[in-house]
């Protein structure tokens, strides 16, 4: 039931300034690129991480993937059909997102059964008494106690909320869930339980599973396999795996020297300095270049190609796959 | 409903934190909390006027146009209950009528406006673009002038009445609608509830009908309540001088206006229409900050 999610050269661009107003200036109109040439396959029920500094294009690429916004240029498919640009309903339910912020992405007027039948009423999926039954269905699924239908989201805590945003994406019965940040804005007991409830939930309904986070460490029981992003480019595309241990491209070894330990000694500097330059204006030669300490000539003139040894396996640097003390 | 929480056993003994609820569980759901108290004291003030105005040809013990020059300037007592105008009418009476003149003037001279507003809001919000810049630079041109200005040149191009103030207000009132649903459309537009309905193929009807109107239309609402009041002041305030509801009709302006000669011996002629207007104010204030209170919630 669950087919493969192809991504063909994704590009989103959004213009800065209209064409006119830019005209009427005088100047150039200037665009931000968020999403620049995006190509990968995700196999039936794999769970991918997406992981990348805010600003790297990660959103977009949930947005898109949902069709909440229309790329610039390339196209989705799933299970070799190509999702259009204006998608129908049916395409949509394919295809559901859990949002970051559980307490602005459910509507305060609605109560947790009014909400999720709606769904089931617009989508046709159950009717007359089958709808109680497939609300009740629904919450036990997120393991919430029924009576929760009855209550508003303020009722709510955070983490019931964004149990609640997850079964509003399953009731569609969607072949991928996109979760974006789905416990970024949860407390750190309560992420635990909720990314127990992602890695249950694909285990259970064999669903493909597309885990958008900022944060490594997060990611590292769910996902099968790690794409990281880098202004709006994915340089390292890995089994999850070989990328904990053996990072491949210089950014992935600093988001992981990044994360917080306890066996840090003061004075250890993280590996990253500065920030993401702007997507405005795209540095020449490999996007990462002016932050990677260890940059070359060559990095400044040719973009790498992601490449490597298999199509799930891909780092885009010309320094990869070399003998890391070579690099250190 | 059988509310079995029943987490599935195999796997959740390899999972322990997620069969742990999340934080403590809500009470058995409650339904939304009450009005307060200051809404229900505000409903029947306005309720009270309501009736009395429907009920107006009843309560009123005299014809409000009847006029009894022999009797003028009665005092208040048993035969007048409010003493009688410099014509000899009943005070009470025309009181009691007026709350009918009033009311109308009001609720509709706010109600048009409503209407009229949120249409033009909800299109520039909605659809953007050159719909979004030809309305609310048209707002910001009503804006610009000064209101009372606006009126008082439609009436004079119009002539005095009550439709004339009707027309006068829904040209005028209409901007602050337009402008309160425009902006809350936009920020509700981009709330994430707004785009998971879009996500999940929701038709677009019914996401401006269930998710976007019901997060909106009680900015109106609220708005709605001192409109209705502004508009009754108005038109109180432009029969006193004569340019809104022509005489022998009762109103509390022009009776506030007739009766201020008399101020010194007859003070209740003008005190009487004016408490009534505080009345209806007092009514209309608690109801909207009522509704106010209870959708912050």
């Amino acid at each position: 039931m669950t087919s493969e999610l192809a991504v063909d050269d994704l590009v989103v661009r959004f213009p800065l300034r209209s064409a006119m107003v830019a005209r009427l200036l005088g100047r150039t109109s200037e665009v931000l690129t968020a999403v620049d040439g995006l190509s990968f396959t995700v196999p039936p029920g794999e769970s991918v991480a997406v992981v990348g500094e805010s600003g790297c294009g990660k959103s977009t690429l949930a947005r898109c993937l949902v069709g909440l916004q229309a790329p610039t240029a390339g196209r989705i498919r799933l299970g070799g059909q190509v999702l259009p640009r204006r998608r129908t309903r049916g395409d949509r339910r394919r295809i559901q997102m859990v949002f970051q912020d559980p307490s602005s992405s459910l509507n305060p007027t609605m109560t947790v059964a009014t909400m999720l039948a709606e769904l089931l009423h617009v989508h046709d999926l159950a009717r007359g008494d089958q709808v109680r039954a497939r609300v009740a269905e629904l919450l036990e699924l997120v393991q919430l106690p029924g009576r929760i239908a009855a209550a508003y989201p303020r009722d709510l805590s955070g983490g019931q909320r964004q149990r609640i945003g997850i079964a509003r994406a399953l009731a569609l019965e969607p072949e991928v869930l996109v979760a974006d940040e789905a416990v970024a804005a949860l407390d750190a007991s309560v992420q635990a339980s909720v990314l127990n409830l992602f890695a249950e939930l694909r285990a259970r309904l064999g669903l493909t599973l597309i885990f958008i986070s900022h944060d490594l460490a997060a990611v590292r029981h769910v996902a099968d396999r790690v794409m990281v992003m880098y202004l709006g480019a994915v340089v390292e595309d890995r089994p999850a795996e070989s990328l904990f241990t053996d990072p491949q491209h210089p950014y992935t070894q600093a988001l992981l020297d990044a994360a917080p330990r306890l066996d840090r000694r003061l004075g250890d500097e993280p590996s990253l300095p500065g920030e993401p330059p702007s997507p405005v204006a795209l540095p020449s030669g490999c996007r990462f270049h002016p932050r990677c300490i260890h940059a070359i000539d060559h990095c400044r003139e040719t973009e790498p190609v992601l490449t490597g040894p298999s199509a799930t396996d891909r780092t885009a640097c010309h320094l990869a796959w070399r003998d890391t003390h070579e690099r250190r | 409903m059988t509310s079995t929480p029943s987490p599935p056993p195999p796997s959740a003994a390899a999972l322990p934190a997620a069969v742990l609820p999340d934080a403590t569980l809500p009470q058995p759901a409650r339904r939304r909390p009450h009005m307060p108290r200051k809404f229900w004291i505000g409903a029947v003030i306005v309720g009270g006027y309501a009736v009395a105005a429907l009920l107006a040809p009843v309560l009123a013990p005299a014809d409000p146009m009847a006029q009894d020059v022999a009797n003028r300037l009665a005092d208040p007592g048993t035969n007048h209950l409010l003493g009688t105008d410099e014509l000899g009418r009943d005070v009470f009476s025309r009181l009691v009528h007026g709350i009918r003149v009033d009311l109308m003037v009001g609720f509709l001279g706010a109600f048009f406006p409503l209407v009229v507003g949120t249409l033009l809001g909800a299109l520039a919000g909605y659809l953007g673009g050159w719909a979004d810049v030809v309305i609310m630079r048209i707002t910001d041109l009503v804006q610009g002038f000064p209101v009372y200005i606006l009126i008082i040149a439609l009436v004079f191009a119009l002539g005095p009445g009550i439709r004339t103030i009707l027309i006068a207000f829904t040209a005028i009132a209409w901007v602050i609608y337009a402008r309160i649903i425009r902006d809350a459309i936009l920020r509700v537009r981009s709330l994430d509830y707004v785009q998971a309905a879009r996500a999940a193929g929701i038709p677009h009807h019914r996401i401006l009908l269930r998710h976007v109107i019901p997060n909106t239309i009680h900015q109106s609402v609220i708005y709605f309540t001192s409109d209705v009041l502004f508009a009754i002041l108005a038109v109180a305030a432009f029969s006193f001088l004569g340019l809104g509801v022509p005489p022998p009709t009762p109103e509390w302006g022009s009776m506030i206006a007739e009766g201020q000669p008399y101020l010194r011996d007859q003070w209740w002629l003008a005190a009487a229409p004016g408490v009534a207007i505080v009345g209806i104010g007092l009514g209309l204030s608690l109801l909207g900050d009522g509704v106010d209170d209870r959708w912050r919630r």
